[in-house]
């Protein structure tokens, strides 16, 4: 995040060494038309690291411990670089309103003067997405698909900012910056895109078995056609299942198997037209597996004394990560379903408990027993000292046990958390 | 985050509604606020109460608009009408360093070029209907028009 706060300020650094720093702001006129470049500037410099932070990128998985935190900053550099491009305009306008209201009007109509054009078809194209993201709910595939668009808005927006008569255009170092910042954009986007079409990043799969855990709980299983991947437990991988009665999405899943097995399981619970139609896989459907990605996992964690803590299909990564546990560690698993008939693979943890003394198996009925929270668990784990707690479930689960660690006086570094719903 | 982008999305929707209503609905208003052909620009009348006040009479002719060359007082002719800009200096979308060499001089090819050396005719455009009218907001009067006589 640091980083990505120093890339965006860069340009106002080129900017305010340029001519003529001088009269910037010497009258409000003036003041608001800089504020509103800079607002473009930063904005665009955003938006470039935005299309960055979406292209699945390893380092980046690394660098934010975790592909979910990428998303999650994907999210707010999206969300800060859209507000920021939508008071650009704004403030440029506040010249033209002190001549008339006709000419600040004038401003905003489209066709008139051609760069602005470019700028305002692209604003309204990220004021219809953008509606998608937070407004207009739509089913995710679709979704998704629009969100593609933003690309589109992306290029015009570049349009607008070479052709218009502006600082970026007079200034050689400035063009620069956000030259390459625009190119690294789209070449990380048009590599994603690349690397989905071609496979060639992949992991080939076939589906070996389909297992129907429970009511809504899907076990694939699926069977290495060539090299297998390596992960470590706890971590997951985006999956594209090219069967005729599944659509070609790639979508994340957590990992459940061990990284022992040669076969690779995900278990998927039934939450959307995709996961249901995730039915119809039949044997020998070929898989195509982009992945690891994700920091969930024990081993990466010095400390061994854990706390693991699922909310119903959160317990998939527990369940990989259960089954290479080694021995040096000792672990309370605590696994809250709402009732007993939608917990999975409940006795692979009972036996791995008998195995090993050193892990502990809690199934936890919210029904029964009420929502479980730290206070309960801080008793029945004798105490938090030196603990790493570690949480996957439905966000608001995590969040909210989160929280009441933190007001446990938890420190933040020990709670390891994944969201896997973004 | 999404609430960010909301109150920004809110934020821009009422300014560029009142901004499209005030401008667009009532522009038949608007047109006759518009400085009328021949009239002082809104923008020039400081320039032009100073000469007033000094009480003496002034020719708007080239030797006159030649005193005024620098950024900090610009006048220049342009289709033979002469306009102060001083007050534009830093709005400019080209930059100051377009307008500025063309200070005290007749500009008009500049203008109509977009080009400050005029050195390529032709191959740029003209300035739009917006700047056109932008500039009517800085003009002084007629070349060779006298004030105060």
């Amino acid at each position: 995040m640091f980083i990505i706060f120093i890339l965006s300020l860069i340009p106002v650094v080129i900017w305010s060494f340029m001519e003529p720093i001088g009269s910037r702001f010497l009258d409000f006129n003036t003041a608001m038309t800089s504020i509103g470049q800079i607002l473009g500037l930063v904005g665009m410099a955003l938006f470039s690291i935005n299309l960055i932070l979406a292209s699945q990128y390893k380092f980046l998985d690394k660098y934010f411990k975790g592909l979910d935190k990428v998303y999650l900053n994907h999210g707010r550099v999206g969300s800060i670089s859209f507000s920021l491009l939508l008071f650009h305009p704004i403030f440029l306008v506040i010249k033209y309103i002190s001549i008339s209201t006709y000419d600040a009007a004038l401003f905003f109509v489209p066709f008139i003067n051609m760069p602005i054009t470019w700028g305002i078809l692209s604003l309204l194209l990220m004021i219809i997405l953008m509606s998608f993201t937070f407004y207009i709910k739509l089913k995710y595939h679709i979704w998704n698909f629009s969100h593609k668009f933003m690309t589109l808005a992306f290029v015009i927006a570049v349009i607008h900012t070479l052709f218009i008569s502006s600082d970026i255009s007079r200034n050689n170092y400035l063009r620069y910056y956000i030259l390459t910042l625009v190119v690294l954009g789209l070449f990380s986007i048009f590599r994603k895109v690349y690397l989905e079409k071609t496979s060639q990043n992949n992991f080939r799969y076939k589906v070996k078995n389909i297992n129907k855990l429970n009511t809504d709980i899907l076990e694939i299983e699926m069977e290495p056609l060539g090299k297998k991947i390596i992960f470590n437990p706890g971590q997951f991988a985006f999956f594209i299942f090219l069967s005729s009665g599944v659509s070609s999405e790639s979508h994340p899943f957590s990992i459940s198997s061990s990284i022992d097995d040669d076969n690779l399981k995900i278990s998927i619970k039934n939450l959307g037209d995709y996961t249901s139609s995730l039915g119809n896989l039949k044997q020998g459907d070929e898989v195509l597996v982009d992945g690891p990605y994700g920091d969930f996992s024990y081993k990466k964690n010095d400390n061994k004394n854990q706390i693991w803590i699922a909310g119903g299909i959160g317990i998939t990564p527990f369940f990989s990560m259960a089954q290479s546990l080694e021995n040096e560690y000792k672990v309370d698993l605590y696994y809250s379903v709402k009732e007993n008939k939608e917990a999975v693979y409940v006795r692979n943890f009972e036996e791995i408990s008998q195995k090993n003394t050193n892990f502990k198996f809690n199934l936890w009925n919210a029904t029964e027993k009420g929502y479980i929270n730290s206070g309960l668990i801080l008793n029945l784990s004798k105490g938090l000292d030196s603990k790493d707690i570690f949480l996957c479930g439905p966000p608001m689960f995590m969040e909210s046990l989160k929280n009441q660690f933190l007001s446990l006086g938890v420190d933040i570094k020990r709670i390891h958390y994944e969201n896997f719903s973004f | 985050m999404k609430k960010l982008s909301t109150v920004s999305l809110f934020i821009f929707g009422v300014i560029l509604t009142a901004i499209l209503t005030a401008g667009l609905v009532f522009y038949q208003d608007n047109k006759s606020n518009q400085v009328a052909s021949g009239k002082t620009g809104a923008l020039a009348q400081n320039t032009i109460n100073k000469i007033e006040s000094s009480g003496k009479s002034l020719t708007l002719n080239m030797t006159e608009i030649a005193k005024h060359n620098n950024r900090s007082d610009c006048w220049m002719l342009i289709n033979g009408k002469v306009y102060d800009i001083t007050s534009y200096f830093g709005s400019h979308p080209g930059g100051n360093s377009t307008m500025a060499p063309t200070c005290g001089t007749d500009a008009t090819s500049a203008y109509m070029t977009q080009d400050p050396y005029a050195s390529s005719s032709g191959s740029r455009s003209a300035h739009s209907g917006r700047a056109q009218s932008l500039l009517s907001n800085y003009y002084l009067g007629d070349l060779n028009q006298t004030i105060n006589q």
